[in-house]
């Protein structure tokens, strides 16, 4: 029986490198790929007809568009809507990358933290440099709480530049985090249920429960990573 | 008897149709113009208007802001985020730590120092997160809707 | 762990960028601008359709009102020659009863002095008849031929009683 952390492993499928750097294709990046077909065939096939009353498929793709714009527009305003085509990929290929891991067998290239980090960085440069092109220098006095007596700066400024640094690791870690949980937790009572054969009746109520759960905390963190890069775009864009 | 020959000798009653004619013109004019099919087809009307005005309400309501304030979440989830939280910030005072002794060649007072600032700014993250002023680490902000929040 | 084999991170975040990039792409150049531009003429139809129900809705009050205005312009005039008619009615009617009644009254006073005539004549002829009778009468029963003025003179101080 394979270890709970053994889902994790990257294999590579194709053994590639550049100027000495390998960058094999892995099954990391296969999923990556199957992630982005199925939201480009899901964005484009469910569209194809572009009905005035929608179907199915047309219904759900234009929820997705109208959510994330709403997300966008509530927490960044009119100003973050040319950002809007990279919140969205962000949004479904983090979803379907956590909702593609609930497949037995599959592989959830979001459980990665050298992928989360490089996505979160990627957001975290992207909004720095945003921040200070709109405002200049003056984008600076974000570290630094508005009221607080000057006294504290030498204390508060440290904190709060750590704070703003800390931002690509806490988003990073905390996908991470949960779906490395998520699945060895899944892994752990699916094998305990198939050790313990018919009287595993519980832990296989217990299994399917966590199966929702997990599903739901699938949806539910490429939710939070993207509002969260919706906030840290608004305090780049309005300072606060 | 002079009263009495002015009341008999009107043959023609012409003062009294005169009276009662007007009313009665009002009524059958009442009763032929309005009443009849025109109450049902006001009704519909009325209908019309407040399904337009209720339309119209709906639309605005789902244009309109309906942003929803970070509550503090429960259970695992904030566990989660808590402990995110602390460990980035404490990972991130460990790297400026380390990076600055290694350019002021002060090893290893700074990451010692950092360290600490780190686990500071952890736990001031932490407390945001806990607290539901959702996870903006970016400070003023969340702490003024926090305030806005608790003085409606 | 698997995750901490930092020896595999290169190959995940190369592949990470170029597939997010080729998707992002994808997203913004094809799939996206066709959702907003789909639900961009939903919005338009939907406005426009309101916008035409209401303006059909201002255009049937419109057209109440006016009709309503009419109507109660109709019932004002009709009032107004329903008025002018009895008033017109009334006075003519009061002229004729005064005409009938001054007819009325000329007919009873011509009557009257007719009678006062008559009853005057009867009973100037009644004394003359009288005077005639009682000259006869004296003179058949005494022979005496009585004056006639004398007679009348006493008949009418008799009738004169």
């Amino acid at each position: 029986m394979a270890g709970p952390l053994e889902q994790f492993e990257i294999k590579p499928l194709a053994e590639l490198s550049l100027g000495g750097i390998d960058i094999s294709f892995t099954n990391s990046a296969l999923w990556m790929v199957f992630a982005a077909v199925l939201v480009t065939c899901f964005m484009t096939l469910s569209m194809r007809r572009g009905a005035l009353v929608p179907g199915r498929w047309q219904g759900a793709a234009e929820v997705m568009y109208e959510f994330v714009a709403n997300m966008l527009k509530d927490n960044v305003g009119s100003a973050g809507r040319k950002y809007f085509p990279f919140i969205f990929t962000l949004f479904m290929f983090v979803m379907f990358g956590n909702l593609l891991g609930m497949i037995p067998h599959s592989f959830t290239f979001t459980s990665h933290i050298a992928v989360n980090f490089a996505l979160a960085l990627v957001i975290f440069i992207g909004v720095t440099v945003i921040g200070f092109m709109r405002h200049g220098t003056h984008y600076l006095r974000m570290f630094f709480p508005e009221g607080a007596p000057i006294a504290t700066a030498i204390i508060l400024v440290p904190i709060e530049i750590i704070s703003y640094f800390s931002r690509p690791f806490s988003l990073a870690i905390r996908l991470f985090a949960n779906m490395t949980v998520g699945h060895i937790m899944l892994k752990v009572i699916g094998g305990f249920v198939g050790l313990i054969g018919i009287l595993g009746v519980l832990p296989f109520a217990l299994l399917t429960g966590i199966t929702v759960l997990e599903f739901g905390i699938a949806a539910l963190q490429a939710y939070v990573f993207t509002i969260l890069t919706c906030i840290y775009l608004h305090d780049a864009i309005h300072m606060h | 008897m002079r009263g009495g020959v002015l009341q008999l000798d009107s043959p023609w009653g012409a003062k009294y149709v005169a009276r009662a004619f007007p009313c009665d013109v009002c009524k059958v004019a009442k009763a032929g113009f309005t009443t009849m099919s025109d109450d049902k087809d006001r009704a519909s009307l009325e209908e019309l208007e407040s399904k337009l005005a209720a339309v119209a309400g709906k639309r605005e309501e789902k244009h309109g802001p309906n942003r929803a304030t970070g509550k503090p979440s429960q259970g695992m989830a904030l566990g989660m985020r808590i402990s995110a939280e602390m460990i980035a910030a404490v990972l991130v005072g460990l790297l400026i730590g380390w990076a600055l002794d290694r350019v002021l060649d002060t090893t290893p007072w700074l990451l010692v120092l950092f360290v600490f600032l780190g686990a500071g700014a952890g736990g001031l993250n932490a407390y945001r997160v806990a607290k539901g002023y959702d996870s903006a680490v970016g400070l003023g902000r969340a702490m003024r809707e926090h305030k806005q929040g608790d003085g409606k | 762990m698997p995750q901490f084999d930092i020896a595999t991170f290169s190959a995940q975040i190369f592949w990470l960028f170029v597939i997010f990039a080729v998707l992002y792409v994808l997203m913004s150049k094809i799939a996206l601008p066709k959702v907003g531009e789909v639900l961009e003429r939903r919005q338009k139809t939907i406005e426009d359709n309101l916008g035409k129900a209401r303006a059909l809705k201002d255009e049937t009050d419109a057209a109440i009102a006016k009709y309503e205005a009419a109507l109660a312009e109709a019932r004002n005039a009709a009032q107004a020659d329903i008025r002018e008619a009895s008033e017109k009615a009334a006075a003519e009617q009061a002229k004729k009863t005064e005409a009938l009644v001054k007819k009325l009254s000329k007919k009873t006073s011509d009557a009257e002095k007719a009678i006062a005539d008559a009853k005057t004549e009867a009973l100037t002829g009644v004394a003359e008849a009288a005077s005639e009778i009682a000259r006869e009468a004296t003179e058949k029963l005494i022979g005496v031929k009585v004056q006639a003025k004398t007679a009348d003179k006493a008949v009418s101080a008799i009738v004169g009683e």
